[in-house]
């Protein structure tokens, strides 16, 4: 009997290895990635960028990504609307905005992520296209635009804009 | 006479709003720790004190030449009224994005917008317009 259970936790544990060792870890040039904001308003950017991207463009449904901005860094270049940014999505309060995938598909260098949107602790589907750039064997480039609306997510504050686009630029190193 | 006596009010009230207004900046710049030269540095201060400055002498020339000196206190006012609107713009204005603490930049740039006419209004009964008219 113990040498069954010694024996499972042997191959789950190396089908585990095995899983990681399929899939590429990348991390954000983090002098380099844009996330920027835009709308009919105006257009600002967010740092503050963490990852947990596992990411291979030849099997693209073993990848994963996670990443989170810090709702405080938001910069439209003008001090009151940041002030008013900052007030409409609750940064003191809700420090963090993260999207986590649940599933990605695609082929050559156009990917569909399929995942969820947290802003304001409140969790809305996410599905948009982005494209991943090999530069080198250690090198590469995400891209990809997605549209949010803020009334999805709690954000009411008068002057808001109905809708922002979100474009995404993170060159990544292994 | 009026005209080069006028000139040189423009010209010494520009250099000393420009050494204030540098002076100013790179005090606020090293107390807050923010960098605003991209948009606000040296050069664009000296053009825009001497600009204002040579036009404000300009206004004196022509207005207390016709009028009488006797306008030079409407003159002061409207160069008073048009420093605070100018800075109206500055609540609007749109830095770059890679510029941080945007909300710093207004405190820097609006004191900078009465520099020169205080250094014009400060250096104004130094010249001689109102001997002219004795």
């Amino acid at each position: 009997m113990k040498t069954i259970v010694v024996s499972a936790l042997i191959l789950v544990s190396g089908i585990g290895l095995s899983f990681k060792t399929l899939t590429e870890t990348w991390m954000p040039d983090n002098t380099k990635y844009s996330v920027k904001i835009s709308s009919s308003k105006f257009e600002g950017i967010f740092k503050g960028l963490k990852t947990n991207i596992h990411f291979d463009e030849t099997k693209p449904e073993q990848a994963s990504i996670e990443a989170s901005i810090e709702a405080e860094t938001i910069n439209t270049g003008n001090g009151l609307r940041n002030k008013h940014a900052k007030q409409g999505i609750e940064a003191a309060k809700y420090p963090t905005i993260r999207v986590v995938s649940t599933a990605i598909s695609g082929k050559g260098n156009q990917f569909e992520f399929v995942g969820k949107l947290t802003i304001k602790e409140t969790k809305r589907e996410l599905k948009f296209l982005f494209q991943f750039m090999r530069l080198s064997p250690s090198e590469g480039l995400f891209n990809g635009t997605f549209t949010v609306k803020p009334s999805d997510f709690n954000i009411k504050k008068s002057g808001t804009p109905e809708s922002f686009i979100v474009t995404l630029n993170i060159p990544v190193t292994k | 006479m009026k005209w080069k006596s006028g000139l040189m009010h423009g010209l010494l009230s520009a250099a000393v709003a420009s050494v204030a207004a540098i002076i100013y900046n790179i005090l606020y710049t090293k107390a807050f720790i923010v960098d605003f030269s991209a948009v606000l540095n040296t050069g664009g201060t000296i053009f825009s004190s001497t600009l204002g400055c040579v036009l404000m002498a300009v206004g004196y020339i022509m207005i207390t030449g016709r009028y009488g000196t006797k306008w030079a206190g409407y003159l002061n006012l409207g160069y008073v009224l048009l420093s605070f609107v100018s800075i109206l713009g500055l609540f609007s204005f749109h830095l770059p994005l890679e510029i941080e603490s945007p909300e710093l930049f207004p405190g820097l740039a609006i004191p900078m917008h009465f520099f020169p006419a205080l250094s014009f209004m400060a250096f104004a009964p130094f010249f001689n317009y109102w001997k002219e008219e004795q």
